[in-house]
């Protein structure tokens, strides 16, 4: 809308565009502040804004350029905070990303809001998340990670557990560990 | 009791595009049920397109800065309406409105949008 007209809501002020970054909620984001100015009709004497079909879309333009911006930084900033405790490559192949990804993702050319937030999670505690990714990945009985932490026989075992995971391609089962562990008590017995 | 304004005027102003949705709750509908403000008109558009007089609930006024008669309707949403915006879990919407002008003629201000806070009411026939 670019004419003036007599607000519909009040019905006393003048409707005319008024230029604004004022911040606005849009897609995930409570409120993001537009890229560029955009030119809502709004009273000069209640104030209230009125979104006709094209403010709308103006709006959703200066919007979307916004976010890609943000979120573009937040993952800038995320991965350099991983960088200081393990390299980009090492938490690419931890989080199962393509050799080169996390840098894709810097330079704005690839995006995911998913990945970022995951990223911004990991960014708040880097040493502390590659060990929590490690468990994760480790196995996901409670009973292979107590099995693997078993002091006197664990370097043995996780061995064992390696072995068959490269050997299989698939994580080894609580019963294989189990039976390792067997192994390992029979072999320290007869020795 | 008929609504204020004739709904067959309000569908034909929401069908040409003839329509204002007010910021604040423009603002809330992107907050809470669609991706973006596009998404917001668009949605509200089609809801007010199918209006029928059967949902009409009541012509009410308004505190400050609203002036003039408000209709208010509590309009189901069609399945194709429901699965395009995503919008499965909220089947009722609750939409008051006026019937304004602009250059092009008439044109709906719309001031409410959301999913009815209660039931809707059985309305009285003449
Ligand atoms: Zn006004």
């Amino acid at each position: 809308m670019t004419k003036t007209r007599r607000c519909p809501i009040c019905e006393q002020g003048t409707v005319r565009p008024v230029a604004t970054r004022a911040a606005m909620p849009y897609r995930h984001v409570t409120a993001l502040e537009p890229a560029w100015e955009v030119r809502i009709p709004t009273c000069d004497n209640c104030h209230e804004r009125l979104i006709d079909g094209n403010t709308a879309r103006s709006l959703d333009a200066a919007l979307e350029a916004a976010l890609q911006t943000l979120q573009t930084q937040l993952v800038n900033e995320a991965i350099d905070q991983l960088a200081t405790v393990k390299t980009q490559r090492q938490w690419e192949k931890r989080l199962g990303l393509s050799p080169g990804y996390l840098s894709r993702l810097k330079s704005g050319k690839e995006g995911s809001v998913v990945l970022t937030t995951l990223l911004s999670l990991l960014a708040q505690a880097p040493s502390r998340q590659w060990k929590q990714t490690e468990a994760i990945w480790s196995g996901r009985d409670q009973a292979a990670a107590e099995v693997l932490s078993f002091p006197a026989r664990g370097a043995t075992i996780a061995s064992t557990f390696h072995f068959q995971q490269e050997a299989s391609s698939q994580s080894a089962s609580v019963s294989q560990l189990r039976d390792s562990q067997c192994v390992v008590a029979r072999f320290e017995e007869a020795a | 009791m008929a609504p204020r304004y004739p709904v067959d005027k309000v569908i034909a102003a929401a069908t040409n595009g003839d329509l204002d949705l007010v910021g604040s709750r423009a603002r809330d509908i992107v907050q809470t049920y669609v991706e973006g403000f596009a998404d917001s008109f668009s949605f509200a558009s089609a809801l007010v397109a199918a209006l029928r007089l059967e949902h009409f609930q009541e012509t009410v006024t308004l505190g400050p800065p609203y002036k003039g008669e408000f209709d208010v309707y509590i309009c189901p949403i069609s399945s194709e309406l429901m699965s395009r915006y995503g919008l499965e879990h909220v089947p009722n919407w609750y939409v008051k409105l006026k019937l304004t002008e602009n250059d092009n003629g008439d044109s709906v201000l719309v001031v409410s949008m959301h999913p009815p806070e209660k039931p809707a009411r059985q309305r009285r026939k003449r």
